[in-house]
């Protein structure tokens, strides 16, 4: 008796076994998983949302379609210049300064290494209404320029194009600082000894060896800027620059059609989804650029006089503008009319965002927790995809992501009202659409990366041995999950909790179209604020996100590892 | 078959297309410890974790106690098999303290049924004092004693232990099998350890099982493995040895390049002239006296004994072991001599084979 293996790989027992007991419990693949259909609905939460507003790509409404049409050429240059600009913004930024960081040896490079991610901690739209309410007509700097140059001075207008790039790219620089940092510590310092040899000086080192070899890890940063970008609502509606966000919310809250802001949306989504493949293109390639296993680093560049200085002083402006002075200011505004603002109300709004971050984080860690431990636990493409698809949300702008919520929410509701009404003759109001239970779904599902990204990687280095010896001992499921998982992933919970927190709690265009009627929170209250022009007024609550941010930024600073 | 506590029927194992492990068939009493030995990919941790319930099989079946656990269609989950392991890696939970660790599966015992198990198996393996210590601050020995009081703790019908000494020293290693060995024997484990080094499994088990590219080559007690090995395999893996070819005479002899040896009755094969038979250096004998057929080409001081390794006017090179003070330098010319009570003969490479017994 022989078992044989034919080509395509049957098994086949040519001699009958003995008859086989029934088994004491059948086999664990047909065990009906619920943890895996928790993740599908899970990402149902996602897709459903993507689906309906991609639905809006062609409107049947004419009425609609000729409205959007009319606006559309407008807000396609105006959205693609804005791509264009914080891209290459941010890739200067952040390349340049990653490489000076990381590859060169200036005074103060071990300060600037870390402290140039600190502008993380600003939305950008702090950023923006700071830097608006500096270089205004109004502003100190204009101020001072006309009492010291007279009148006639001319000053580019801060509320411009170039002012609004600038912005972002200020504030979003350091998603491709990070990258590239990451990237140029771990090149092996033998190819740029290697260029050396040949005779290449510094800047033949940087542009012919290290920015290649970092190119996809640059553009992945880059990506992640510009679906920021794409995201912003608040900052361009500082800058009065139309994009398609600003658009989607002043056709639901301005010409109070819902159509019109789902056929915006399913275009910005359009844009979104195409940022999006080339990220996950780029982020492909990371794995094929990294050259050696265990990275050395070789003597750093060292700059001397005046290429020192220049690297210093590049350093300290960017530090300065995207960080020190915007921070000052929003102290002194704080300071100045802070007092008249910290009330009942204020206490209202930080209650409000407390609440709702905490929550919201809450969801998006246990949802965190059972996506990676399902994917851990099957292994199959389809697992992958769901997860995958579960983790989109980062892609979706706020504003696609709300339309997409909000609609099939509504007509749930109206399905509702109606059964209770030829049903039970009851009047119910709205359940679903505008309430708290809409924001925290809409949070969830933005922010799902965030948390996912942290659980995952916390779970990927619980060994499968520990679950095997726990089974081993009887102890599965839901035990196992509370005896094993969680104390050892706790660090890695309470990271992505944070992240989460602090992202919702930073969460501008969902919270404005989402929230239930009335309820404002710390970003409303900056938005209603900023959209008045009354800086100071927006700059304690300002304030406030930013130190609530500064926990995870500086988690991030932690966690990155320096050069030696 | 009840007294049996594991019996292997044709047992198949497949990765995806690939076919890792293939009609193993074996049983195995209680108390006893066996080993599976075999280079490493040969499939023996494969074969374990199949046994485990953590990999379903393709075709045959696996029974504990008389109840079958796997079967192509069917699979017993690991946490229902009562089945206790020990990772190559021990995979203690690092968050936990030594107690913590071995109570771990303990869940259906009250409080004070559960410190008496604990205090008594961390009695059996010496760590009574380390109880509440976490595994970061136990040596690589402790941390494995630890891992074995665990599985051993909520009493197992089968203990499993996959490499049990790849992570340790060198110089340990000896002193920690017969350790384990202790400890096995008892608290009475039935016990299948796997592992690549014939001097383990000659230590701890009763029996071992040689496997080699997912087939079991040979079932027997260390004995049996190393005078009488099966195949040209066995005979390579477990121990030194050389092959010298011979022929079968009419007579009932073996002639050979270092003289003849009397075939005992009924041994040869039926058809076969010429023949392989397997040296252990112990079997050639050499002196300075006599005819000389021999050159020193390689000696090696093992420190117990001197290897040296001869070369025959016929090309062939074969091994002698002698006493640590015999001393002949290399190119040497010596009289080597049989000394053979049962010559293992081989045939072709990987073909069916036969020993003579």
């Amino acid at each position: 008796m022989r078992v044989i293996a034919s080509d395509a790989g049957e098994i086949k027992l040519p001699v009958a076994l003995p008859e086989i007991e029934p088994p004491m419990r059948i086999r664990r693949g047909r065990r009906v998983d619920l943890g895996w259909f928790a993740a599908l609905a899970v990402s149902l939460l996602v897709l459903v949302p993507l689906l309906v507003v991609l639905g809006n790509l062609f409107s049947p409404d004419v009425a609609v379609w000729s409205q959007v049409s009319g606006w559309l050429p407008e807000l396609l240059a105006n959205t693609l210049w804005l791509l264009a600009g914080v891209v290459i913004g941010t890739v200067a930024l952040g390349a340049g300064l990653a490489w000076l960081t990381t590859m060169c040896e200036f005074p103060g490079r071990r300060f600037f290494d870390w402290a140039l991610v600190l502008p993380l901690a600003l939305p950008a739209y702090v950023q923006g209404f700071v830097l608006v309410g500096l270089f205004d007509f109004a502003g100190p700097v204009q101020s001072f320029l006309r009492h010291a140059f007279g009148d006639g001075i001319w000053v580019p207008a801060i509320r411009s194009r170039g002012g609004l790039i600038a912005a972002l790219s200020l504030s979003l620089y350091p998603y491709v600082y990070l990258l590239a940092r990451n990237a140029f510590l771990t090149q092996s310092s033998r190819l740029m000894e290697v260029a050396r040899s040949m005779g290449e000086t510094a800047w033949g080192q940087f542009f012919r060896v290290s920015l290649p070899l970092a190119r996809p890890w640059i553009a992945a940063g880059a990506l992640l800027a510009g679906m920021e970008t794409l995201a912003d609502f608040g900052t361009v509606s500082v800058f009065n620059y139309e994009t398609f966000t600003t658009a989607i919310y002043k056709a639901w809250f301005g010409l109070f059609s819902l159509p019109t802001a789902a056929q915006l949306a399913s275009f910005l989504v359009l844009l979104a989804l195409f940022v999006l493949s080339l990220e996950s293109h780029q982020r492909k390639r990371q794995r094929y650029a990294l050259s050696m296993r265990s990275p050395t680093v070789g003597r750093p560049i060292r700059l001397r006089g005046a290429r020192a200085a220049l690297a210093f002083g590049l350093a300290t402006v960017i530090l300065a503008l995207a960080f020190v002075i915007p921070v000052t200011q929003l102290l002194l505004w704080s300071i100045h009319s802070g007092a008249a603002d910290f009330d009942e109300r204020f206490g209202g709004y930080l209650l409000n965002t407390l609440v709702s971050a905490s929550a919201g984080a809450a969801l998006i860690v246990a949802a965190a927790l059972l996506l990676s431990r399902v994917k851990r636990k099957h292994g199959d493409i389809k697992t992958a995809a769901i997860v995958r698809i579960a983790t989109l949300g980062y892609a979706l702008p706020g504003t696609v992501l709300s339309v997409g919520i909000f609609i099939p929410l509504a007509w749930l509701d109206n399905h509702i009202i109606a059964a209770a009404k030829t049903a039970l003759n009851m009047n119910v109001g709205a359940l679903f659409a505008g309430s708290l239970f809409a924001l925290l779904m809409a949070y969830g599902v933005r922010f799902m990366a965030v948390g996912f990204g942290t659980v995952d990687s916390a779970m990927q280095r619980i060994s499968p041995r520990l679950e095997e010896v726990s089974l081993s001992l009887g102890v599965r499921g839901a035990a196992m999950l509370r005896r094993v998982h969680v104390p050892l992933l706790r660090g890695g919970l309470i990271s992505a909790w944070l992240l989460a927190f602090v992202d919702i709690a930073k969460e501008m265009p969902i919270t404005l179209l989402l929230r239930p009627f009335g309820w404002d929170n710390l970003s409303v209250r900056i938005f209603e604020m900023t959209s008045e022009g009354e800086w100071q007024r927006a700059a304690l609550p300002a304030l406030v996100l930013v130190i609530a941010s500064l926990v995870p930024v500086i988690l991030l600073i932690r966690g990155s590892g320096a050069r030696k | 078959m009840s007294e049996m506590v594991l019996t292997l029927s044709q047992v198949a194992v497949a990765y995806g297309k690939q076919m890792i492990v293939k009609d193993i068939s074996f049983a195995l009493s209680r108390n006893r410890i066996i080993c599976l030995l075999g280079p490493s990919g040969c499939g023996k941790t494969t074969l374990l974790r199949a046994i485990a319930g953590f990999e379903p099989v393709a075709a045959g079946r696996i029974e504990i106690e008389g109840r079958v656990v796997s079967t192509a269609r069917t699979l017993v989950p690991a946490e229902a098999r009562n089945i206790g392991i020990v990772f190559q890696d021990y995979a203690l939970f690092p968050h936990l303290t030594v107690a913590q660790n071995v109570a771990f599966g303990l869940r259906k015992l009250s409080a004070a049924q559960t410190s008496a198990r604990l205090a008594e198996v961390l009695e059996l393996v010496g760590l009574p004092e380390m109880r509440d210590r976490f595994p970061h601050q136990l040596s690589g020995g402790q941390q494995q004693r630890v891992a074995l009081a665990r599985a051993i703790a909520p009493n197992p019908r089968l203990l499993l232990i996959d490499e049990p000494f790849s992570n340790l020293d060198t110089m340990l290693r000896e002193h920690l099998a017969q350790e384990l060995g202790r400890i096995l024997r008892t608290s009475g484990m039935t016990t299948i350890l796997v592992t690549h080094d014939q001097q383990e499994a000659f230590v701890m088990a009763d029996e071992i099982g040689v496997l080699k590219a997912g087939k079991l080559q040979q079932w027997g007690d260390a004995d049996t493995l190393y005078h009488r090995p099966a195949n040209r395999f066995v005979a390579g893996f477990i121990g030194k040895g050389a092959v010298l070819s011979a022929r079968i005479t009419d007579e009932g002899f073996l002639d050979t390049a270092l003289g003849q040896i009397k075939l005992p009755e009924n041994t040869a094969p039926a058809n076969q002239r010429r023949v392989e038979i397997l040296l252990r250096p112990n079997q050639v004998r050499v002196d300075q006296n006599g005819v000389v057929n021999a050159t020193v080409v390689g000696k090696v001081f093992r420190g117990l004994d001197i290897l040296y390794t001869l070369q025959l006017k016929t090309g062939q090179q074969v091994l002698s072991v002698t006493a640590n003070d015999i001393h002949y330098a290399v190119g040497a010319q010596l009289h080597a001599r049989l000394d053979v009570q049962q010559p293992v003969m081989l045939a072709d490479k990987d073909a069916e084979l036969r020993f003579a017994t």
